[in-house]
């Protein structure tokens, strides 16, 4: 019954998978010393698994080094002592361990998707392609290769970067924005749904939506859908049908969104991983999100302009504002325009035009704050910035009405 | 005429021209319409006189005519209110307060919280703020800078991060030989908690010299953990907007990370 769900597409792909897993079987593309042919196509992959292979040798050398401590320890000590608690991995596990890991490597290395969104994001070389495999590899779509490698670290520790980095952009261009909106310009830059744009619009990556039927048949690891978004979609609980395969909703499950904004967020971690350079993550923070066009003054809303301003200038200690009337034109006509001007004493703090007096004077208090809140300085200097000097401008809070 | 009388007399003109207006400070419990005296209400809870720092007006006169019941402490008031901050300041590093680095006015503004004077004063919400992210960004930084050990001796083995053939496992995961599974633990996370914040807050004396109100006399002997630990977060963002973050960087892992790390 489930099989007639299936598209053609699928078919053939589930034919393919079944082709591999019964080469699988007779030893082929499983063995190293079949993974070492392929590594003959490019330098790259000669490299990869000569590390993997070290990393054998290490860990061999380290179990062998353990168990040597742990002998002489058990000589040394009284026979009436506990034994120690710490048990050394064993041979075959860790071999088993480092398989997996040359496998992952080694399909990663021939994923055409991965290699060009390497090649379009400009990522340095350190920047591994089964790096690059995690980092858009969600929770719950873990493979038997790579279990325990999916991203949720990885977008925990680019979260904090880029949270940090986008407000110290903001609060260093506008240091006198108020909280509330230094909060939604921040969101503005790095919400799942500004992100979510970012990587499939600008970036191009591209989400692996395939039927779960398909999943469950395929070969999940094949170099093709590393390239892409592996998440587990959040689904609405289907009614009770024995015809339909159950899911887990709950655990592990995310909407597309969320999964494209962790990928983004895991590539800065990875990236700084890689670089282990922050003015190098900094840049590319700048270069690919920072470099978005947001229009600040929009995201004011003011209930009391008039009010808020004058507060805000007794705190300053500025003379109270007064507005006047500039200019007008057609008072008595069917469409008057009044100018009006905020001024305190002799300096005019903001200007605006309006079809009557009122709606001129809250036009006018609203223009003096939007000056006096998205004051930007000339080229100022990040703290984060080796050569920063002088001190950034520390606003004193919020005016509360 | 009476009144004519009196307004024809040589004292009234006197009396204009000498007090432009005659204002009557309040004290004791708060009556409708009247100003309060602001020796009667700025003070902290544990009964610290604030005393602000106030700027040269920019338009001296209108300023004293509109403004002349601002409240404004004399010199001896503010270096009193100020002594317990700058001398936990002196004590990280001399430089900080002997070559003015940091001035009075940002010392201050670090001790008012929001709620103090209805936010009448420079207060340190949007200091808490970039100073939290700054943090955060730091210590996982750190956190993976510590994850590049390499296996070479036993003692690696005995470290709990490796105690389990789970956790090993994730060791064959690492990128660059950072270890990023290390963010979840119980420890790691617990660091950047608004209680564990608020303790070290606690530890520095910061909340003696803290400027607020509490909503009732109860509310003064409870956790208070939200204020306290934004004290220290307006600290970090203060030195950092002032400083810049190579200097942060260094003042939150020597003073804050590593006293911590030595103790587990």
């Amino acid at each position: 019954m489930n099989l007639l769900l299936l598209r053609s597409s699928s078919l053939k792909r589930t034919s393919c998978s079944f082709l591999s897993k019964s080469l699988s079987g007779n030893g082929f593309l499983i063995s190293p010393s079949i993974a070492l042919h392929y590594s003959t196509i490019t330098p790259e992959k000669n490299n990869t698994l000569k590390a993997a292979e070290e990393h054998v040798n290490e860990i061999n050398e380290i179990n062998q080094k353990h168990k040597e401590n742990h002998a002489s320890e058990i000589k040394n000590q009284n026979s009436n002592s506990a034994p120690s608690k710490i048990q050394p991995i064993s041979h075959k596990q860790t071999r088993l361990i480092v398989e997996k890991q040359i496998k992952f490597k080694e399909t990663a290395l021939r994923s055409p998707l991965l290699i060009t969104l390497h090649r379009r994001l400009e990522l340095p070389k350190s920047f591994e392609l089964y790096s690059l495999a995690r980092c858009l590899t969600c929770k719950g779509r873990t493979s038997q290769y790579s279990k325990n490698a999916d991203n949720s670290a990885l977008a925990y520790f680019g979260e904090s970067l880029l949270d940090y980095y986008v407000t110290e952009h903001l609060i260093t261009k506008y240091p006198r924005l108020p909280l509330k909106i230094l909060e939604n310009a921040v969101d503005a830059y790095t919400s799942d749904k500004v992100l979510h744009d970012v990587a499939a619009n600008s970036w191009g990556i591209e989400a692996d939506n395939s039927l779960p039927i398909d999943l469950a048949l395929r070969d999940v690891d094949s170099s093709y859908y590393l390239g892409k978004l592996r998440y587990v979609e959040r689904h609405k609980q289907l009614e009770n049908d024995s015809n339909f395969i159950q899911i887990d909703t709950k655990k592990n499950s995310t909407t597309e969104r969320n999964a494209m904004a962790s990928a983004v967020k895991s590539i800065l971690a990875v990236y700084y991983a890689s670089t282990e350079s922050l003015s190098e993550t900094k840049k590319f923070i700048h270069a690919h999100i920072l470099s978005r066009k947001l229009d600040v003054s929009s995201l004011f809303a003011f209930n009391q302009p008039t009010r808020e301003l004058s507060v805000l200038c007794k705190r300053e200690n500025l003379e109270p504002p007064v507005t006047r009337l500039i200019s007008e034109t057609g008072r008595l006509s069917r469409s008057p325009v009044f100018v009006a001007g905020v001024f305190s004493g002799t300096e005019k703090l903001g200007e605006s035009y309006a079809s009557s007096l009122q709606e001129a004077k809250i036009r006018a208090a609203v223009a003096a704050l939007k000056n006096y809140y998205l004051y930007s300085p000339l080229n100022p200097k990040y703290p984060s910035d080796e050569d920063f000097s002088p001190a950034l401008i520390v606003d004193h809070g919020d005016v509360i009405v | 005429m009476y009144c004519i009388k009196a307004l024809a007399s040589p004292s009234y003109f006197l009396w204009r021209s000498t007090f432009a207006r005659n204002i009557v400070l309040h004290s004791g419990k708060r009556q409708p319409g009247a100003l309060r005296d602001p020796n009667d209400y700025l003070i902290s809870p544990s009964g610290i006189k604030y005393s602000p720092i106030k700027e040269v007006s920019k338009v001296p006169e209108a300023s004293e005519a509109s403004e002349s019941h601002e409240y404004s402490g004399s010199p001896e008031e503010i270096q009193e209110s100020l002594k317990p901050i700058k001398s936990y300041f002196h004590s990280i590093d001399p430089d900080l307060i002997d070559k003015n680095q940091i001035s009075d006015k940002l010392l201050l503004q670090i001790l008012t919280h929001k709620s103090f004077s209805h936010g009448h004063f420079p207060y340190s919400e949007k200091l808490s703020v970039i100073g939290f992210k700054f943090l955060k960004k730091t210590y996982f930084i750190n956190t993976i800078h510590q994850s590049l050990q390499k296996p070479i001796d036993q003692e690696y083995f005995t470290n709990s991060k490796f105690k389990s053939f789970h956790n090993y496992k994730n060791y064959n995961f690492l990128i660059n030989e950072f270890n990023f599974a290390d963010l979840f633990r119980k420890d790691k996370i617990n660091f950047l908690s608004v209680s564990n914040l608020a303790k070290i807050s606690r530890s520095k004396q910061f909340s003696k010299i803290l400027f607020w109100k509490p909503t009732s006399k109860r509310a003064i002997n409870k956790d208070n953990d939200t204020i306290y630990a934004e004290v220290l977060k307006a600290l970090i963002g203060a030195l950092l907007l002032s400083k810049g973050a190579v200097y942060t960087q260094y003042f939150i892992e020597k003073n804050l990370i590593n006293p911590l790390g030595k103790k587990n």
